[in-house]
This record gives C-alpha cells, structure tokens and sequence, in this order.
C-alpha cells in the first residue's frame, strides 16, 4: 500500500509538471507571436510617419517651386513690390490654407531678411531670421532648395523653401510651410492611431513669438502639444519622461483602466538634426489583448485535459501491471509460509 | 390682373428663397466641413429580436456660412439664438446640410432643438430626438457579448465633393455618453466614431459617419438562467451511472428522460433568445450536453453493463477504468464548459 501511494504520487507529480510545461510552452510561442504582432504593428506606424513627413515636405517643397517659377512672381519680386506679389498670390493660398492645410508662405531676401508674409502682409518687413531660421540661410547660401521641419514665427511647419531667380541672377528665396494636420489625419484615417505633435516649449516661446500662449492642460513636461486628433485620449498616455526618451523611435504598450494602448513615438529632428519634439501615435489594443486571454484560456484547457488523460491512463496501467499483481503476491506469500 | 402680379412675385419670391436655401454657402472652400458631434442621454428598449433600440440623443451639425455673419456690437452679442418652430423657419431661409440618421426606424418618437448662430457665421443645429433606431446585433459571444449602438448620420443631399463629415477635438469634446446613463442589464463603455462612404442610387459617393456606443452585457442573470437547468438535467443521471448502484434499465431510463428535457430546454432558450445563431454559447452548451448524454448512454450500455464489460476487460482492468471514470468525467465536463464559456468571453 506504501509503495502504492509512493507511486501514484510520483506519476501524479510527474503528469501534472509535464502537463504545465506543455501548456507553458504553447501559451509563451502564443503570446510571443502576439507581442510580435503588436510591436510589427507599432514600428509599421512609426515608419508610416516618417514618410507622411516626407511626404508633405514634398508637397510644401513642389508649391513653393511651382510658385518661384512664374514669371509674374519672378518679375514683382525683382521689382520688390510687395503689392503685386499680394495681388497675385494670397487669394490662391487662402484657398490652399483652407483646403490643403498650408500655414505660411514668406518671401526672403538673402540671407534670410523677412521680405512678405503671405497670410500676414504688413508685418515683419525687414525682420532678420538667421538667427533660427537654418533652412532659409542654406537656401540662400548653396542657391538650391531644402525641405524639412523648423519651427518660424508662426510656429512649427513642414517646410519647402526654394530659390527664386532670374535671367539677372538670384533674387531671394521663397517657402511654404505646411501643417501636421495632414499626417495626423491620414494616421487616424489609414491605422485608427490617434496622434499628437509635442514640440520643445522653450524653443517655441522663444521664436514662435506671432503665436499665442497655448494652454496649461496642453503642456507636458517641457514640451507642448500644437496639435492632437483627440487629446482625451493621447494625454493620458503621455509623460515628460517618454517625450524626453523619444531619441529615436520608441514603442510602448501601456494598461490605462484594464485596457492596453500602444503608444509610438516619433522624434521631430529640424533642419540642423537637433531634435524639437516628437509626434505620438496612441491606438487601443483591446482586441491583441482578447486573443492573449483567449490563448491563454486554450492552454490551460489543453494542458488540464492532457493532465488527466496522461494521470488517468498512468494509474490505469501502473495499478494493473505493478501495484495489483504485487499486492496479490503479497497476500498470497502468508498462506504459502 | 393686379391679384395674378402679385400672386406671380410671391411665387417667384418663394422659388428664389428656396433656390437661395439649397444653395452651398458661398466663400468657403469645398467640400465643406461639417463638424458632428453625438451625446447619449438615454438608450433602452433594446431588442436583438427585432434588431432595434430606442435612445435618446443630441446631435449637433456645425458649420460655417459667411453670409450669415453679423456685427455682435450691432447686435448686442455674438450669438443668435433660435429654438423649435422660429428654428424651423430660419432654417428653412438659409442653406444646411439637411443631414439624416440613416438607421432611424421611421419618425422621431419626440424632437426638439436648437440653432445658434455666430457673429463670424458659424452655425450651429442642434437636435435632441428620441427614436427608434435599428442595429445589427452580434450575438456569437452571448452573453459575454459586446454591442455597439450605431447612429449613422448620412449626407443624402450633397455628395463628398460638397460636405465631408468631420470631428475634430470641439466636436469629440461634445460627444459621449451621460455620466448617469443607466440601460437594464447593460454597463455602458465608450462612444467611437468611423467615417465612410456610401453609394447613392446616382452612383455619386455621399458622406457619412457612424456613431457607436459600445455596452458590455451584463452576464450574471443569464448566466444563472442558463446553467442551472442545464446542469440539472446532467447531474442526476450522471449520479445515477457512476456513484449508485443501479441496473442498466434504471439508468438508461433516467438517460432517456434527461434526452428529452434537454431538447426541451433547446426549445426553451429559443423562444427565450430567438436572435442567438446556431454559433452562439447557448447552442454550444446544448450540443456538448447532447455529446456527453450519447458518450454516457455508451458507456452505460458497454463497460458499465457487466453483461458486455465482463467480455471485454479482466476484472482489475475495469475497476481501474471505472474507477477513472468516476472522477474524470466530471472534471472533463466542467473543464469543456468553463473552457467554452470563457472562449467565449474572449471572443
């Protein structure tokens, strides 16, 4: 009887260990090819980013070469009349402000002297911007277009700048400055990310001075918020110690009331490669975290009914072929002696 | 003559005016930017059988027409304010989207409303409408199932090149669901919104945005309803076959009678959810009790009826395999149940 308990014990041990590494092992190649998902997911997004920035830099660089090119433009530059330039430019960029999302237009003389603003005529005439403005300086310098991100007067925009010339030689430059809005909506559009640009405060309150001083709620850390697709649901998942982390492309998975949210974010690097900010793509990963606790559900259930077959078929053989034949020589071998 | 002049320009007048109505403001760019924003008050009566649900609910339209712009000084503030009957008859003056809630099941069982407009042009049509509105439900995952309650609004006038529906964070900020909202049998979660597009009969492309509510059902009630009888009817039988000692009559008869209330329950739960598909939980449940009643009935008949057992297996193999039996069945049952029953939850 001893060495019947013994035995059974031992199987049952044996049986039950086995049966929890199985379910182990199934549940962690499971939820490894979950994370796996998730993370495909959230480095898909961040490169869907990048080249949405590109993009729009694209965008802002072709109409700021289309417009240097007109000869009517060319000639009301040379002549540095700013009434022509108005005359025949801010009714179309209105229209490309309100449909297109474009937020500046600036004409500059070399080196990066603030000739006309498009959406504000009569302000800053004459004003120096080498001091922040790289992008205009390069332009004006090497005679060839730049794009790229840089925070102005107005503000930080996807910027395109090119040369303006003529027949006489070079006159100035031209930019276009676009607005994240385009990315952030095709974000939301394309992955059911919601998304935030953060820009560097500091930086923003020192040179973007036309603009107004944004609200306390859209400040984390040392950086504020220009624009959200729905802040209720990026501001929780934002702190000052992910945007100051954001050196380079970073993921996070983080549990807000039970429910898990991805979070990428995206460093803004301007024209001079120092980085200003970043963009965060937040999304609600409920549905990756529904299949984890389903798969885990099919482990458990599959590593129990392995339990109790392997136990049940063990006991079985081991009472038949061992414990009951010893038994029965056991209590034959009194009657013998 | 003078009576036909005048009853000529006052025709002509009304034409203008409705012309005047239907045409898109002017000075904006198109498509023009409808913002929607969607507030739920209240939401009951939900019927997966007849795949409806009445909710009470505040839908604002926002846009702007600069037409409408006025001097606040002059006026003596920034905000013109009309409500019901002097709202109908200003908008019937002015250009508006003349938006629809596509899944409305005929007319509002109540509305009322309001509309503001701006001193920049900005307007504003709000509505508070209590209706009827259809849904499709899923009901796979019953009762641990999800539903999201849709509002589709839909532009059936003016195609995507002329409005697009919109939200940004003003319009998020108006929608939700109220703090106090309480639907029987239901906890409410969140409010989402998915732009599309729909095909009209002309073939052109119209806006529209889908509102959804989502509540989670609360399972506890249906639970008990569900599982206890279920149970019942097992575990008798079940007693009977593998704990008494009984003759095989007696057990197949207690067998036979559980067969039957079991497709008397079937028949209970369908007129009880006649929405629930054959996928459903609850028709899973009575499709694994009608396995382990024919895998019991088999083993009733075989190693359990010592006419047939004594022929198969030496005796000390069959008091170890019954003896396994005993407590494995059982514990398997439970397991495939609860395992289901969570899968489910999972779905």
């Amino acid at each position: 009887m001893h060495v019947k308990y013994k035995a059974l014990t031992f199987i049952g041990v044996i049986t039950i260990f086995t049966a929890a590494i199985s379910g182990w092992s199934s549940y962690a190649t499971n939820s490894g090819i979950i994370e796996s998902a998730k993370q495909k997911e959230l480095r898909g997004t961040a490169t869907l980013i990048q080249n949405d920035l590109q993009e729009q830099a694209g965008k802002a660089a072709a109409r700021a070469s289309l417009v240097v090119s007109l000869p009517s433009i060319q000639e009301a530059f040379r002549a540095g009349n700013r009434d022509q330039l108005v005359q025949r430019l801010v009714p179309a960029f209105l229209i490309q402000r309100d449909k297109y999302g474009i937020r500046e237009g600036q004409f500059h003389t070399a080196p990066a002297v603030s000739f006309l603003r498009i959406y504000d005529v009569t302000a800053g005439h004459g004003e120096d911007l080498s001091a922040f403005r790289e992008m205009v300086l390069a332009t004006n310098r090497k005679q060839e277009s730049q794009k790229g991100i840089e925070i102005g007067r107005r503000g930080l925009s996807i910027r395109g700048v090119e040369v303006v010339k003529d027949a006489k030689g070079p006159i100035g430059s031209f930019e276009v400055g676009m607005s994240f809005s385009p990315v952030l909506e095709n974000l939301k559009k394309n992955a059911g990310f919601e998304a935030g640009v953060f820009v560097d405060t500091v930086m923003m309150s020192d040179i973007a001075n036309l603009l107004p001083k944004p609200d306390a709620e859209r400040i984390v850390g040392s950086y504020q918020n220009v624009e959200a697709t729905n802040w209720k649901v990026v501001r929780p998942m934002v702190s000052a110690d992910i945007l100051n982390d954001a050196k380079d492309v970073l993921t996070r998975i983080k549990t807000v009331d039970g429910v898990d949210y991805g979070m990428v974010a995206v460093p803004l690097l301007d024209f001079k490669g120092g980085r200003i900010g970043a963009i965060v793509a937040v999304k609600s990963f409920e549905d990756y975290q529904t299949l984890q606790g389903g798969a885990l559900v099919r482990a458990i259930a599959f590593a129990f009914l392995q339990a109790i077959i392997l136990a049940g078929t063990m006991l079985i053989l081991i009472n038949v072929l061992f414990i009951h034949p010893l038994t029965a020589a056991a209590k034959k071998e009194p009657q013998n002696s | 003559m003078l009576t036909l002049i005048a009853l000529f320009a006052g025709a002509s007048d009304a034409l203008a005016q409705d012309q005047q109505g239907q045409t898109l403001p002017s000075g904006v760019p198109l498509p023009l930017r409808i913002g929607v924003a969607v507030f739920l008050n209240d939401a009951a009566k939900i019927s997966e059988q007849a795949g409806t649900y009445e909710a009470s609910i505040d839908v604002r339209f926002r846009w702007r027409d600069p037409s409408l712009a006025f001097d606040a000084k002059k006026i003596g503030g920034d905000r013109l304010e009309y409500s019901n009957e002097m709202m109908a008859a200003r908008l019937g003056k002015m250009w508006s989207p003349r938006l629809t809630i596509a899944n409305q099941n005929g007319n509002p069982l109540r509305a009322e409303g309001g509309l503001f407009i701006y001193a920049d042009g900005t307007v504003e049509h709000i509505q508070r409408l209590r209706s009827v509105l259809n849904n499709k439900y899923r009901l796979a995952a019953f009762p641990f199932d999800t539903q999201g309650l849709s509002v589709r609004i839909l532009s059936s006038r003016y195609t995507i090149n002329q409005i697009a529906l919109v939200q940004d964070q003003a319009d998020i900020n108006a929608s939700g669901i109220a703090e106090t909202i309480a639907i029987s049998g239901w906890t409410a979660k969140r409010m989402e919104f998915s732009p599309s597009r729909s095909r009209g009969w002309n073939g052109d492309s119209y806006s529209e945005l889908e509102a959804r509510v989502f509540i989670q059902r609360l399972p506890f009630a249906h639970l008990f309803a569900i599982f206890t009888p279920f149970v019942l009817l097992l575990l008798v039988p079940t007693i009977m076959t593998l704990y008494a000692k009984a003759d095989v009559a007696p057990r197949m008869t207690l067998w036979g009678a559980s067969i039957l209330a079991l497709i008397a329950l079937s028949f209970t739960f369908s007129v009880r959810y006649p929405a629930l598909g054959s996928d459903s939980l609850v028709q899973q449940l009575i499709s694994i009790g009608f396995g382990f009643q024919l895998f019991m009935v088999c083993l009733t008949v075989t190693l359990l009826n010592p006419q047939v057992s004594d022929r198969l297996f030496s005796k000390p193999i069959l008091v170890e395999v019954v003896g396994f039996l005993r407590w494995s069945v059982p514990v398997g049952m439970i397991g495939l149940i609860v395992t289901r029953s969570l899968l489910t939850a999972f779905a």
